[in-house]
């Protein structure tokens, strides 16, 4: 049997990391936390799990991008900042910490205009940092597809990320 | 100190820029966590999770499941031509129409609410669902619907792109999701003259209606619907009845309603229309959401072959008999579940598990049930499904309730097909004659549909 108790202590810190650097908030992050264990719960039913990290890592990363998806949907009702409690200040200079939490949240709204699953190769590629081959098991495609999904996403998300004067005079 | 906002790096490399937000994001700092009670909170609901079934199927439901997603993925197919048998209009006295059909060809995007009731192919309760729908021109179209048997709530997402002939339909509640590739399916329907989708088929039935190409409509006249004044308009066909009512101002349609007895009496009710409002491009992703179950489909246009194999399939598993009607009824719905029965067997033997009342069946014994048996199901439904596309001029008569397969000498189809001088009449041993309309007229009880 399971020991929930463990797994969830063992790779706790390692799903509120993933979870609370996409969504940017404490209180989206408890959410994924929770749905993430209870998704890994049902996937352990069906099948054995061998890289409880891998999997736990990818499942926080497709919850959180869900999340965000949602709250872009209604981004133009309610404007969802980022949580301040959520965030530790490293930067020294706090120009630089504020150019830096914008860059971060303007990518986290262009990141839920993607397909899932670029979306989730794009994280677990350039945020996470694993490789085409760890993705590819862990999303179960080729690591070819890994490449043209990334290809794909960081295509669409230069797109996405230009702003519209600059993507004018580009035109021209 | 000025901070540099995105919109002021336009002297920027893309790439960098890019860079820069993707290291930005991933150099964000997290609050030290988890919190106690989040991490006691999510071990507490993993334990409930792991320790209690999630769901209380059996094996009936499970075969019943397999069966109404094809049943389901068949019916998303035909609401998208449902109304395609429809010519509609004289095209003369109404106002609206020529309106209509210029501001539907202008039409960007639009919401509705979908309520559906009926008696549903498990019989009684009555099916009742509601749910939403969602258009994106010029070819995107996403509905979201809840179904209640009585029995228990399913809900079901179907999205469809005409334009790049693809489809897929998900079920939430069990993360199964059926890809479609319906290029044949267009082609087909393109070569019939078919319209590939709801809103180009009422594009279609509105041009045609404005322009005085079409027959068969009933005009109801002016009435108050949801508060605002509509003039609307009837057609009806073998299978299906259509009531459409438009705005007399913006020409737009204010209320869809249509009905059929080829689907098990469903009366779908399309109302609430928003026109050109913002809407989501990822409302509209073909991709499966990740952890799904998802398997392939490739859906093509039904003929009399298929016609012929699911009227013997039905019998055989009927005892014997042709069902009282050709539809999604109870009746046919159970012949089908015959039919992946023998399968259902091989797989319980295979998994070891026989699932009770109660138990949660293993979700790799469902998802090959999904892969292995809905072919099954859905192969047959082609031939219901090749009821819906004869049109009242094709003139289609179903005699076959009770008649055992193999009678001699009974007739229990005939339909006279599109452009043919003569009719086809299907006999009880599954035999195929071409006969004159005054030879069908002879035909016993010919005079009754």
């Amino acid at each position: 049997m399971t020991d929930w108790k463990t797994i969830v202590e063992q790779y706790g810190g390692l799903v509120w990391a993933t979870a609370c650097r996409l969504v940017g908030n404490c209180a989206d992050a408890s959410d994924c936390f929770q749905e993430t264990f209870l998704e890994a719960v049902k996937i352990s039913r069906r099948e054995p799990v061998r890289d409880w990290s891998g999997l736990l890592r990818h499942l926080a990363t497709a919850r959180a991008l869900d999340l965000l998806r949602v709250r872009c949907r209604r981004r133009d009702r309610i404007e969802v900042m980022a949580d301040p409690d959520a965030l530790v200040s490293r930067e020294a200079d706090p120009g630089q910490e504020a150019e830096a939490a914008e860059l971060a949240e303007r990518l986290r709204a262009v990141l839920a205009q993607l397909p899932q699953d670029q979306a989730a190769v794009f994280c677990l590629s350039c945020l996470d940092k694993l490789s085409y081959r760890e993705i590819g098991e862990r999303l179960g495609v080729t690591t070819n597809a890994v490449g043209v999904l990334l290809h794909r996403a960081r295509g669409r998300l230069r797109e996405l990320l230009t702003p519209v004067d600059a993507r004018a005079v580009g035109e021209k | 100190m000025r901070i540099r906002h995105v919109e002021d790096r336009q002297d920027e490399p893309i790439d960098d820029l890019l860079d820069r937000a993707t290291e930005a994001l991933r150099r964000t700092p997290v609050a030290p966590g988890p919190p106690p009670d989040v991490v006691a909170r999510a071990v507490d609901a993993a334990l409930k999770a792991y320790i209690v079934p999630i769901n209380t199927n059996n094996r009936t439901k499970n075969m019943k499941r397999i069966i109404k997603i094809a049943v389901a993925a068949s019916i998303f197919v035909a609401v998208g031509f449902f109304v395609s048998w429809i010519t509609m209009g004289s095209g003369s006295s109404n106002i609206a129409f020529a309106a209509v059909a210029e501001a539907l060809d202008n039409l960007r995007s639009a919401t509705y609410d979908i309520a559906l009731d009926g008696k549903g192919y498990d019989g009684p309760p009555p099916v009742t669902g509601s749910g939403k729908g969602f258009f994106r021109a010029p070819s995107l179209q996403r509905t979201e619907c809840s179904t209640d048997s009585g029995k228990g709530k399913s809900t079901m997402i179907t999205i469809f792109d005409s334009q790049a002939g693809k489809a897929i339909v998900f079920m939430p509640s069990r993360k199964i999701a059926m890809s479609m590739d319906m290029k044949r399916w267009n082609e087909d329907m393109r070569k019939k003259g078919t319209p590939p989708d709801l809103f180009e088929t009422v594009r279609r039935l509105v041009r045609e209606g404005s322009s005085g190409a079409g027959e068969k409509v009933e005009r109801l006249g002016k009435k108050e619907i949801d508060g605002h004044p509509a003039v609307g308009f009837r057609t009806r066909t073998n299978v299906a009845d259509m009531t459409l009512w438009a705005d007399p101002e913006t020409a737009r349609p204010i209320r869809i309603e249509m009905a059929g007895e080829m689907f098990a009496d469903v009366r779908m009710v399309m109302s609430n229309f928003r026109y050109d409002v913002a809407l989501d491009p990822s409302l509209f992703s073909l991709e499966p959401p990740a952890g799904y179950s998802t398997q392939s489909m490739n859906m093509a246009m039904p003929v009399e072959e298929d016609l012929l194999r699911t009227l013997r399939t039905v019998a055989e598993h009927n005892k014997g008999a042709f069902p009282a009607k050709l539809g999604m009824t109870k009746e046919v719905m159970e012949s089908l579940m015959e039919l992946v029965k023998p399968g259902m067997d091989k797989l319980e033997a295979k998994y070891g598990v026989k699932p009770k009342p109660g138990e949660h069946p293993p979700a790799a014994m469902l998802a090959e049930a999904m892969k292995t048996l809905m072919p099954l199901v859905q192969k047959e439904m082609q031939g219901i499904m090749f009821c819906t596309t004869l049109k009242p001029e094709n003139d289609p008569h179903y005699q076959g309730g009770g008649v055992k397969l193999g009678t001699p000498d009974r007739p229990i189809f005939w339909y006279k097909p599109t452009g043919a001088a003569k009719y086809r009449v299907i006999f009880a041993d599954l035999s195929v004659k071409e006969m004159t309309a005054d030879e069908v007229k002879k035909l016993p009880a010919a005079g009754t549909k």
